[in-house]
């Protein structure tokens, strides 16, 4: 294998991320990945397992890998953290009683080793319900000031009903991947 | 690069519509995709598989072989097949899924139904890889177990055949459940509440695993010891099942019992399966899991696999040994807390889009931290973290494996080490990852081999890739990274290292993209000329266009690189494909800016003069003058300097590269107009005297310097270096005696020498002329074929000073030399060849000489173009019938091909010559005519009895024509492009050529030579048979084409034959005559009549002639005269087999010239030859089938009989009787005519003769049929 197989196979992996959404069950993951694949959103039913989807994105292939979130689901969310490079946190921001819950799960999570090096984006879905907290609001009860400083993160408000918001978060996602992808490997 | 930046280019096309608006435009590209790549046969595979989808299962076992013929072809490019992989696997594992259901996993249809599915699937995996795929298979829950049966199922059918062609998918359906598995196994559900059979059993022991569970492990266990692909992906499941939250138990058993594998290495060759797939498992495992999970097991894994790393076992096995050092760093890394080193250099992590997105804290974690003074607080920060860390004791161990596997002799295992040392180095403190980089660079010791080299090169670029080598360690390292760019060992006759060059630009590579174009500016100009230098001058394609990437991403990451733009537009991934092009091209190009010129020089004298490969150092002389124009003072001095001495050298390649430089570079300074001293002058006419004093031509290398030598005087001469009467007499001398050596190289080079030297020092003595053309026609009659092959040619280059006075003499006597030598030791065609092309020569410079010199005299003018016409032209025409054979085959052909393009030129010196006379005198009379018209008025009147006159043109294009429709491809060509050149010529018209404008019409003037072609030049040629002046030479080429041997060019010429007498009585009938003329012309000349016989019986077999009234029995008479004359004494049997089947013919005849064609024929019923009675014995009875009218109605049943009973190949004595008998009844006259042939020899001849001659018919038979 020589230096120019060595590129090849280098710019064909900078394409390919791996992305991990999880979050609480009912967050409205699998709508996320819906819309911004512009499949049909209307009928949802709770993710019993997981669903893999591969969207081309800007120049990238991303594949997202979508786990369900029931409690008992969520012991297993570690088998799929194997070379993550993105990790998407969905909230329910009009879900006000499980908050804490959440903030549980998120730290928990961000305490895994094998996902230290991937960046994190924190959607704030649901932005287009009556009564749902801001993305400023979510970022203090979820203390996101107060992480790890290697971290890179962003919260965004979104809206998978509406696609507001998914762009944007995705956007800046893939470019904080790809601004790093290729010095590891 | 170029292709990848091509294929970038056009993945960019396609980003903006993707952008606007997701859903239209993403199936918009892949539409686009489609048709750019995937075109006609994605229609074909879609087709096919709606097949299969709609009869749920594949009926025609030809589509699989179908699709996966067409998946093949994407071997190399997988990603275009990416956009399709979802329709493609999606259907396919649902109808494997949901007839596995309808079925049921008992009943053995099943199986009958996935195995061809999973053929397609599985070659999908093959091309695109497992990862790609496997996202497209279904993932339920309840599909678990039913993989698993499936899998249980296919577990113990085994495939009939090892060819993939003949597959009937027994592998690949174990493959496929394997990967189905290795998905399956993440439903995010405890696998005891998936089991169904559990239900049944209610009360499971602590102890037990799920019964699940356990079918998975047996039938993973059992594929870990095989050697296929499953073992592989059988790992994967492993380690992806026992990683699993709720597998802690089994996972502490498969620990175990790969403990019981690898502690207990045999010799046993399935047991080395095992091992590889315990070991491959193992890092699998380590790669997936959690450190929690596995720090438990980390001693007795580490334990076995150092054990194992120093068995024998594992230094016979690189596979094994590379598949150690993936679990030896995957064991490191679990060992080692998961961090981000805060000493790591981040240096191109941000892009301004990402830097105006973020967050303000978020930046903190990259600083920089190399320039200490400026981060305090960084470098305080990372010394505490130094203190923090504690390095468990097995690192230390690990490490130093990954080191060794550095130096391992297999690339594989180097690779897999040096991925290591970056993963591991990446957890270390900065002072640990000091260590390491020290241990790397005790590679680059000159002790190590190339191996340790490699990879130390690579784990550099492993280390620079992940910001590892901190921008202080650079310049320790740039030292060993410029070796190893010229690393290059001599080994035997050729050397090795080309894979440390190409690591070693790959390390460029890496600094390129890690570095701040601060860190990098001096590194690079530091870099850059060697990378340029190998990206020109490397002996391999791969390094040079490895170098020339490397320097690209330089340039490209860096930016303002001075010509960086230029130069990589100039050294492109197509322009350094070819070595000559890079040397003399691009290397040309880049030496123009400053600070590449001596590096290139340097390198050049310092590896490429003195390379193993001759070509190379050819190249490399080549190259080195190219560059002198830029600096001509410098080669004259330093250079030469350098180089002289080198010419001496007790290594070969180096005295042969430096003799043939030094030439090169004194012609170049020649063309700079460069004056070299009288002292250079002097050293220069010093260097072969010298060579030839230290007796450097005797050996092994000889051959090989003589042709320097003689290079090297054409360059001095070209130069015109002052020198020595003596040294003049020693360099001729030396030429001489190059001139007639047997290898044809050293002569040639010997005779472009002496053009030159004779020129440049040998025209003012009269009397040395005359030594010297004295001498060379001596040789022409030389016994040595060499020295004659060399005169000749030594001859063609001599200046018209020097045959001035003998000219007739000389012409004469080449042109003896030019026919075929009659004391048949001593033929030679490449004497004669030479003799030909010398011959031309010499008329050239004659006329040229002439013509410049004012002096010349009208009459001896005149006689020198008689003797042209007369003579030349005549040898010329002769050496064109040159047809000798030699164990080489026609060589021939050669002296035909020179004699060739010595009629063209003689040609055109007659007509230039007629020319000038006819205007000159025109010119006197009347001025006002334009030239033209001169040229019509002088083809119409030809009262002037010019040189060239219409006989010559009917043979010269008779003879062109004649080649070129002969068998041999290249001659044919030849021939045809000399007609073109001929009829087309801008210098000078040719008059007098019979039928012009049908020629011109034949090889018309935008001709798109397609000469070769067969089927583009016969149909042509033919139509020249119309004309009586060209027929019989075409023909007499036309009859070799048609009877030889060559079955497409027979079948090709035939039918342009057979096309153009197509209903032309006319045309048979003069054809006929053309024949006849030939049969008579080459009376027993086997080459052709053989041919021509074989020519004639195919013809007949078409009708051809037969129909005619007139002129048959004309024909018939001909050919039986010819055949009773060719066929006496024959020993040919393919002459007597196509002469008996013409006797044949000709008895079916109705006319009574059958009589004598039949008992002739009958003769032959008693040859001595078996073989050729049973033949003719055949051949009476077809004849009396067909023409009834030959014997009596009443003797036709007796003859017939007699004809079929007997054994003709049998007992001479009775195929004797019988045919007496034959022909006693058959009242045929044939008496007289059989007993004067085969009734003298028989009676000459007793019996034992006739035993030897059936012998010699077996070697005669051997013969003819070609070996």
């Amino acid at each position: 294998m020589g230096l120019l197989s060595i590129i090849r196979k280098i710019k064909r992996k900078e394409k390919e991320m791996r992305i991990l959404m999880v979050g609480l069950d009912n967050s409205g993951k699998t709508t996320i990945v819906l819309k911004i694949n512009g499949e049909d959103t209307s009928v949802i039913s709770p993710t019993l397992g997981f669903n893999i989807k591969t969207i081309t994105y800007q120049k990238y292939t991303l594949n997202i890998w979508d786990v369900g979130g029931q409690k008992t689901i969520r012991s297993y969310w570690r088998n799929y953290f194997e070379q993550t490079d993105g990790l998407i946190w969905v909230v329910d921001s009009s879900d006000l009683r499980r908050l804490d819950d959440c903030k549980m799960e998120l730290d928990n999570l961000l305490k895994e080793e094998r996902l230290s090096g991937s960046s994190l984006l924190i959607l704030a879905n649901k932005q287009d319900i009556k009564g749902a907290l801001t993305p400023e609001e979510i970022a203090k009860v979820l203390n996101l000031e107060a992480m790890d400083k290697s971290r890179h993160w962003k919260i965004v408000g979104c809206s998978a009903f509406t696609g507001q918001g998914l762009l944007e978060g995705f956007d800046w996602l893939v470019q904080d991947i790809a601004s790093r992808i290729y010095m590891l490997d | 690069m170029a292709a990848i930046a091509e294929e970038e280019t056009v993945k960019k096309e396609d980003e903006p519509l993707v952008m606007v608006n997701q859903e239209e435009d993403e199936y918009d590209s892949k539409e686009r995709v489609l048709q750019k790549y995937f075109l006609q046969e994605w229609n074909l595979v879609k087709s096919l598989l709606d097949a299969i989808v709609s009869n749920g299962r594949v009926s025609d076992p030809s589509s699989v072989h179908k699709i996966r013929s067409i998946l093949d072809k994407y071997q190399e490019q997988g990603q275009l097949l990416e956009p399709y992989l979802e329709s493609i696997v999606s259907p396919l594992m649902h109808i494997v899924r949901s007839r596995t259901i309808e079925l049921g996993v008992e009943s053995d249809e099943i199986l009958e139904i996935i195995k061809p599915i999973c053929i397609i699937i599985y070659s999908l995996v093959t091309v695109c890889g497992y990862k790609t795929v496997i996202k497209f298979f279904p993932h339920q829950v309840s599909d678990l177990e039913l993989a698993v049966s499936l899998l249980e199922k296919c577990h113990h059918t085994s495939s009939a055949t090892s060819l993939r062609q003949e597959s009937t998918g027994e592998m690949e359906a174990k493959c496929v459940m394997l990967l189905w598995l290795y998905i399956l196994v993440l439903v995010p559900f405890d696998i005891s509440t998936v089991d169904t059979s559990i239900t049944n059993n209610t009360n499971l022991n602590d102890l037990e695993l799920t019964p699940l569970v356990s079918r998975i492990l047996g039938f993973c266990k059992d594929y870990l010891s095989t050697a296929g692909p499953m073992r592989t992906m059988a790992g994967l499941v492993l380690s992806r099942l026992l990683t699993r939250p709720d597998m802690t138990k089994a996972f502490m058993r498969f620990v175990g019992w790969t403990h019981e594998v690898l502690s207990s290495v045999t010799e046993d060759v399935l047991h080395h399966f095992q091992l590889l797939g315990a070991v491959e498992s193992l890092a699998a495992i380590f790669k997936a899991g959690s450190r929690k999970l596995l720090l438990d097991a980390i001693p007795v894994v580490w334990n076995d696999t150092l054990t194992l790393y120093k068995s024998s076992t594992a230094s016979r096995s690189p596979l094994l040994r590379k598949y150690l050092m993936k679990l030896t760093q995957r064991i490191g890394l679990t060992a080692l807390p998961h961090r981000l080193p805060s000493w790591r250099y981040v240096g191109r992590s941000t892009s301004l889009n990402v830097a105006l997105n973020k967050t303000g804290q978020i930046d903190q974690g990259n600083y920089v931290v190399n320039d200490g003074s400026s981060n305090l607080t960084q470098v305080i920060d990372v010394s505490q973290d130094e203190e923090d860390m504690d390095v468990p004791e097995i690192v230390e161990e690990i490490i130093e494996m990954l080191l060794s596997g550095l130096r391992d002799m297999d690339t594989v295992v180097r690779w897999s080490a040096a991925k290591g040392i970056g993963r591991i180095t990446s957890r270390l403190t900065s002072s640990l990852a000091e260590e390491v980089l020290s241990s790397v660079s005790e590679l680059f010791s000159p002790g190590e081999g190339d191996g340790s080299w490699h990879g130390g090169c690579l784990a550099l670029a492993e280390l620079a890739r992940r910001g590892l080598l901190l921008p202080a360690s650079l310049s320790k390292v740039v030292p060993f990274i410029v070796k190893a760019l010229h690393y290059d060992v001599r080994r035997g006759p050729h050397s090795v290292g080309s894979h440390v060059r190409d690591a070693a630009a790959y390390v460029c590579w890496a600094f390129g993209r890690a570095y701040y174009h601060e860190e990098m500016k001096s590194i690079l100009e530091h870099l850059a000329p060697h990378l340029l230098t190998v990206a020109c001058y490397d002996r391999e394609v791969n390094c040079r266009r490895a170098a020339a990437a490397a320097f690209q991403e330089n340039v490209g990451r860096q930016g303002n690189y001075p010509h960086g733009i230029d130069i990589i537009n100039t050294a492109d991934y197509f322009s350094l494909a070819s070595r000559v092009n890079s040397y003399l091209d691009v290397a040309v190009f880049i030496a123009k800016y400053e600070g590449y010129l001596f590096p290139f020089v340097d390198d050049l004298l310092d590896r490429k003069i003195c390379h193993w490969d001759k070509g190379l150092r050819e190249l490399a002389a080549e190259a080195l003058s190219s560059l002198v124009k830029y600096d001509p003072e410098y080669f004259a001095s330093v250079v030469m300097e350098k180089l002289i001495p080198c010419t001496l050298s007790s290594d070969l390649c180096m005295r042969h590269g430096a003799t043939l430089a030094t030439g090169e570079l004194v012609l170049a300074l020649h063309k700079c107009n460069y004056a070299l001293s009288s002292d250079k002058q002097k050293t220069l006419a010093g260097v072969v005297p010298s060579i030839e004093k230290a007796r450097l031509y005797r050996g092994k290398g000889g051959e090989i310097m003589r042709a320097a030598v003689s290079r090297f005087i054409e360059c001095i001469s070209v130069f015109n270096v002052t020198l020595s009467e003596k040294i003049k007499r020693s360099l001729l001398d030396t030429l001489n005696e190059n001139l007639r050596h047997p290898n044809s190289q050293i002569q040639n080079a010997a005779v472009q020498a002496l053009k030159y030297f004779v020129q440049a020092y040998l025209l003012v003595d009269d009397k040395v002329m005359g030594d010297v053309l004295s001498k060379y026609l001596s040789m022409l009659s030389d016994p040595n074929v060499s020295a004659r092959r060399g005169s000749a040619l030594a001859i063609g280059v001599l200046p018209f000073k020097f045959l001035a006075s003998r000219w007739r003499n000389v012409l004469l006597k080449l042109c003896g030399c030019c026919t075929i030598e009659e004391n048949p030791e001593d033929t030679d065609a490449e004497a004669r060849v030479n003799a030909v092309k010398g011959l031309v020569a010499v008329c050239e410079t004659l006329i040229n000489g002439r013509t410049d010199s004012v002096t010349s005299l009208m009459e001896e003018d005149f006689s020198l173009f008689l003797l042209i016409k007369n003579e030349v032209m005549m040898t010329l025409f002769k050496a064109l019938d040159d047809y000798s054979v030699d164990n080489r085959g026609d060589v021939g052909s050669w002296v035909r091909e020179a004699a060739l393009d010595g009629l063209e030129n003689c040609t055109y010196m007659l007509c230039k010559r007629d020319l000038a006379c006819f205007s000159g005198r025109a010119e006197k009379n009347s001025t006002e005519f334009v030239k033209q018209q001169f040229i019509n008025e002088f083809v119409k009147n030809n009262q002037d009895f010019p040189l060239f006159d219409e006989n010559l043109a009917t043979c010269l294009i008779g003879g062109i024509v004649k080649q070129a429709v002969e068998k041999m491809d290249k001659l044919r060509e030849a021939a045809a492009n000399v007609l073109h050149r001929i009829l087309y010529n801008q210098m000078v018209y040719i008059p007098h050529i019979p039928f012009r404008d049908k020629l011109e019409e034949i090889v018309p003037k935008e001709a798109d030579a397609k000469w070769v072609v067969p089927t583009y030049s016969y149909p042509r040629f033919v139509q020249l048979l119309q004309f009586g002046c060209y027929s019989r030479h075409l023909l007499s080429g036309l009859v070799i084409s048609i009877g030889g041997l060559q079955d497409s060019l027979k079948r090709v010429s035939l039918s342009a034959l057979l096309d153009y007498l197509q209903g032309s009585i006319n045309r048979q009938c003069m054809l006929s005559g053309d024949i006849l003329w030939i049969l008579q012309q080459y009376k027993k000349c086997d080459r052709v009549i053989i041919p021509t016989l074989k020519s004639i019986e195919i013809l007949f077999s078409k009708k051809i002639f037969l129909n005619l009234e007139a002129q048959r029995t004309t024909f018939c008479a001909g050919v039986l005269d010819s055949l009773a004359f060719e066929l006496k004494g024959s020993k040919d049997f393919s002459k007597l087999y196509a002469g008996i089947a013409l006797l044949g013919y000709v008895a079916s005849v109705p006319d009574p010239i059958n009589t004598r064609a039949f008992s002739h024929l009958l003769t032959f019923l008693s040859h001595r030859f078996p073989k050729i009675r049973k033949a003719s014995a055949e051949q009476v009875y077809l004849v009396l089938l067909q023409n009834e009218s030959l014997v009596g109605e009443d003797k036709m049943e007796k003859a017939i009989e007699v004809v079929s009973e007997t054994c003709w190949d049998g007992d001479m004595d009775t195929a004797k009787h019988k045919r007496l008998e034959l022909c006693d009844f058959l009242g045929l006259d044939v008496g007289p005519v059989s007993k004067n042939i085969d009734g003298a020899s028989s009676k000459s001849s007793n019996k034992k003769l006739v035993d030897l001659d059936e012998n010699a018919s077996y070697s005669s038979l051997v013969e003819s049929s070609g070996f």
